[in-house]
């Protein structure tokens, strides 16, 4: 198969945290969105596939050329939009179009002239003058206007309300209608990764935890509340985690269908993104 | 490397504050280099003017960066750390050749319109303010990508009044008609040379501490 990224034993150490040992792959023509707490290690993997932080990995290749060595042809074909790095606020749209002309080969001035038109952005008004949406949009606009096939986006749409985060999700489906093209996507909000992502990967503490189809979490979790007795009789390899409550347990299943052939009859709720990482973190491990 | 370049020009020119300075550093040095006509004055203003002029184009462009920091999405761009900070770097070099020319404007008023030099030690003068600026950039962008904008700036601003005070304190002792008459022909043969090696080595230099501070 042919991948936009591919990374195989990652490992990036600092003093008081490591991103442990993280192998996975991007198809092309999909989103994956990846999941986890604050210092999960979300952007210090991306920064290290980047090459922003260095990072020992036994390969770490994004659409099909190795990081390491053709960083400068893969760069071209990339679009990065970061929460915490922007474009200087007091230029305009207009000027950030003629700067990165001169960046990128294969910039397409009428490209971001068409976005910039469709997002309603002023050519000619300073950033600083411009909403936060607005500023997401012009990073979205500069980000996809040099035809890149893989889009990295680091928490982009952290603050924005439900309206232009939707509008967002529409750009990234229209992006990965192209099976070329492909999105990875960190984001705090779950609920926009079950809308639109293809893979969720989830990181917590530095691991990964795993990696799946949108469609085999909906298949593999589920979620009981029980009393001790059925508790105690789950079988441990099919719980994920599970929480006590005052007077019964929440229990995060991870082999749905194999708990239903034993406990035909016990009502299983769907268990969202959001639920399966608040298990994770928030639950205990059955033992 | 020039979309770069690019950004650092907007940095400096397009954006108010950036331009206002500049028009008014300029109209400064412009306006007392036109009324006070004395060699002490033409010393001071031409070292000044390239000295000042040929370094600042780092200043206003990470002051910038580092309030959005850009520096980060900078490197998602089809471009080595090494061409970041030589795109930095060769930015400086216009900006010398530039400031440098103006000085060179000036000696040759003074020369032919005011008689405050004769030619030969006009272009001396104006030769030593080439050195003094290209060794002043090259000490201060180490600075700035080693201690940031902030830092860096202040010192920026310590080792442009300790030069002025030690011109002050040498005219008074030695006598700015002695350094005029001075024959520097050969101190300059070493110095032009010596400033560019040193530029060079700074340029080195900043790369390895850019890309060591981006790991």
């Amino acid at each position: 198969m042919d991948y936009a990224i591919e990374v195989r034993n990652l490992t990036k150490r600092y003093k008081d945290f490591t991103l442990e040992n993280i192998s996975f792959a991007l198809p092309r023509g999909t989103i994956m969105g990846l999941i986890g707490e604050n210092g999960a290690g979300k952007s210090t993997l991306i920064n290290s596939i980047l090459g922003i932080a260095d990072s020992d990995s036994t390969l770490t290749a994004i659409l099909g050329l190795d990081m390491k060595t053709h960083s400068k042809i893969i760069k071209e074909d990339i679009a990065v939009i970061f929460n915490d790095s922007h474009y200087d606020i007091s230029l305009t749209p207009r000027i950030i179009g003629h700067i990165l002309s001169k960046v990128y080969k294969n910039w397409d001035a009428a490209l971001f002239s068409s976005y910039l038109e469709r997002f309603g952005l002023p050519e000619k008004k300073k950033i600083k003058k411009l909403s936060t949406g607005m500023r997401v949009k012009l990073e979205f606009a500069a980000a996809l206007s040099h035809h890149p096939k893989l889009l990295i986006l680091d928490e982009a749409t952290s603050g924005l309300d439900p309206v232009f985060r939707d509008e967002i999700l529409d750009i990234l489906r229209e992006f990965t209608q192209d099976e070329d093209n492909a999105v990875f996507i960190s984001s705090h909000i779950t609920s926009d990764l079950d809308k639109a992502a293809d893979y969720i990967a989830y990181l917590h503490e530095g691991k990964m935890q795993f990696i799946k189809t949108c469609d085999e979490i909906r298949e593999d979790y589920g979620i009981i509340t029980c009393g001790r007795e059925l508790f105690d009789a789950l079988n441990r390899d099919d719980i994920a985690a599970y929480k006590k409550e005052p007077y019964s347990y929440r229990v995060l299943i991870k082999n749905r269908a194999k708990v239903r052939q034993v406990f035909q009859d016990i009502p299983m709720e769907n268990a969202s993104i959001e639920d399966i990482m608040l298990f994770y973190v928030k639950g205990e491990k059955a033992k | 490397m020039k979309g770069i370049m690019l950004k650092d020009l907007y940095d400096n020119f397009y954006i108010k504050k950036n331009l206002a300075s500049y028009i008014l550093g300029l109209g400064f040095i412009f306006l007392t280099i036109g009324l006070v006509r004395t060699q002490y004055t033409f010393i001071l203003y031409i070292e000044l003017l390239a000295t000042i002029l040929g370094s600042c184009a780092l200043e206003a462009a990470s002051d910038q960066d580092e309030k959005v920091n850009f520096d980060k999405l900078q490197i998602t761009f089809p471009v080595t750390k090494s061409e970041i900070v030589i795109a930095k770097y060769l930015l400086a070099l216009i900006f010398l050749a530039a400031s440098n020319l103006l000085s060179l404007v000036f000696t040759l008023l003074h020369v032919y319109a005011w008689h405050t030099a004769a030619f030969v030690e006009g272009v001396q003068i104006w030769c030593t303010g080439i050195c003094i600026s290209v060794t002043f950039t090259a000490v201060i962008y180490v600075l700035f990508f080693l201690f940031g904008k902030k830092a860096a700036t202040i010192l920026y601003v310590i080792i442009a009044v300790l030069i002025s005070l030690i011109y002050g304190t040498s005219a008074v002792i030695f006598g700015v008609e002695n350094f005029i008459a001075l024959d520097k022909t050969l101190i300059l043969c070493i110095a032009i040379p010596a400033s560019f090696l040193l530029f060079a080595a700074s340029c080195l230099l900043s790369v390895r501490i850019y890309r060591k501070k981006h790991f």
